[in-house]
């Protein structure tokens, strides 16, 4: 059934099937571009973008529908850094209580969130791709390189000078009683 | 020190707790189907702005070739003229009616003519949540062929400032500071066969809005202190654009997206300084 095919609910033009992949997937996508993006606002329109972007193409891309959108959210994403230039990590103002299993001083939370986006900002756009696709959203090395359209060398070499510079923003905000126990 | 499999955990749980709470909103599949509609409104209004520009050129290869010119009607009839039901008209405002036509025909006069003003442009987006944010605010100088951009991307400082200048010779070079980094980079390239102000603009060139597209005249409006025109695009469109009563210079244009303002500055010294950045010397360049 085409992107047209009126079969959705209460008469949208969306198929059903597109329909309930927006409903399963949709937060996962949107969760993965604000960690591309550094900036919710902007990753609430990438999101919506790259759905319609899909649903035009739902019968070529239905039968791997997260991939492609995946792809095209990262495409989207490269669009919007290159006329934009720059985003800034918006500040979480997420109860810190609502994040499960989390400790410590809100405020150092709050200060340990801002430096990690700040560096994924200041990673090479690649390399902060590869660590969102390959950490966050669990990819293997040769789903990244798809997602990407790279080769799978080029996600392992993005992937250990990432984690390298990534390494002293991570250890330096540990409480020291925990970096002493590991 | 954390060997990497512990440094992917921190990581990997980092990345979680960043991201975690942020959910679409109920509306997402709503949303959808709004813009999927707009999209296709937008492009049929579009085919009828591209029908009429191919029109106005066999026209022109006529009129080249010796040929007589017949008026050309627009695609749409333009229906009302300019009422004054809106606000009171000011003294300094035309008092006699005028079609929505006629009203384009004086705006395109204006841009022509307004290649040596200096023009101010804001550029808000709005965002899913019906938010305006300030994307970017530029200046042009297109007789000098020099244009300078701040981006905002919805924050409250400038996050990069770029100045575009053009050589006679067909290049652009751009010079761009990230302001958050605190970087300089310059960077020569062909120059793009569009006024500048079509690259500041976030809906491109605004001669595209005064040429081939139905409007009707909703009349006389004040906007920020001055008599404007307002005119609203084809039924079942969120376009709107507003043309100062005096000058005739296009002031204003909303979309379901966007909300553009334009300025039309006289050149002096002190509007020619706003085409200029200095390099801090602390910069570093890439």
């Amino acid at each position: 059934m085409g992107l047209l095919g009126g079969h959705g609910s209460g008469g949208s033009p969306f198929d059903a099937s597109f329909e309930r992949f927006v409903k399963g997937r949709s937060t996962a996508l949107l969760r993965l571009a604000y960690l591309l993006t550094g900036d919710r606002g902007h990753a609430e329109d990438l999101v919506q973008t790259t759905l319609l972007r899909t649903a035009r193409r739902w019968p070529a891309a239905q039968e791997q529908p997260e991939a492609f959108a995946r792809r095209v959210l990262v495409n989207l994403s490269r669009d919007r850094w290159r006329q934009l230039r720059r985003r800034i990590a918006e500040d979480l103002t997420a109860d810190p209580e609502a994040v499960a299993g989390v400790v410590g001083d809100p405020a150092d939370r709050a200060l340990d969130r801002q430096a990690l986006m700040l560096a994924l900002r200041q990673l090479p756009r690649r390399q902060r791709e590869t660590v969102v696709l390959r950490f966050f959203a669990d990819l293997s090395v040769a789903e990244t390189a798809a997602a990407l359209g790279c080769s799978q060398g080029a996600v392992k070499a993005y992937t250990n000078r990432a984690l390298a510079r990534l390494r002293e923003v991570l250890e330096g905000s540990l409480p020291i009683e925990v970096q002493r126990a590991r | 020190m954390l060997d990497d499999q512990q440094l992917i955990e921190e990581l990997r749980a980092r990345l979680r707790q960043q991201a975690a709470g942020l959910e679409p909103p109920d509306r997402l599949l709503t949303d959808l189907e709004r813009r999927h509609v707009r999209r296709i409104r937008h492009t049929r209004l579009m085919a009828v702005a591209a029908s009429a520009i191919v029109m106005a050129a066999v026209t022109t290869l006529s009129v080249m070739a010796g040929g007589k010119v017949a008026r050309q009607a627009p695609a749409e009839p333009a229906s009302t003229t300019v009422t004054s039901a809106l606000t009171p008209t000011p003294s300094s405002a035309p008092q006699t009616p005028q079609t929505a036509e006629q009203l384009l025909q004086r705006a395109r006069e204006a841009l022509v003519g307004s290649e040596d003003l200096v023009v101010h442009v804001r550029c808000q987006t709005r965002t899913v949540y019906g938010v305006m944010r300030l994307d970017l605010e530029g200046w042009v100088l297109e007789s000098a062929g020099r244009s300078r951009v701040l981006f905002y991307s919805g924050t409250d400082t400038p996050q990069a400032d770029t100045v575009y200048t053009r050589s006679p010779g067909g290049s652009t070079t751009t010079e761009s500071l990230d302001l958050t980094q605190r970087t300089v980079a310059t960077v020569e390239s062909p120059s793009a066969p569009y006024p500048l102000i079509a690259g500041i603009s976030l809906i491109g060139d605004p001669r595209v809005l005064l040429t081939g597209i139905s409007y009707t005249t909703d009349g006389l409006e004040d906007l920020n202190g001055r008599p404007s025109f307002r005119l609203s695009g084809p039924e079942g469109s969120h376009l709107r654009v507003w043309l100062d009563a005096e000058t005739y210079q296009l002031v204003r244009v909303l979309t379901s997206a966007n909300d553009i303002a334009y300025e039309w500055l006289p050149r002096n010294p002190e509007h020619l300084a706003l085409l200029e950045h200095k390099v801090p010397a602390d910069f570093k360049r890439r």
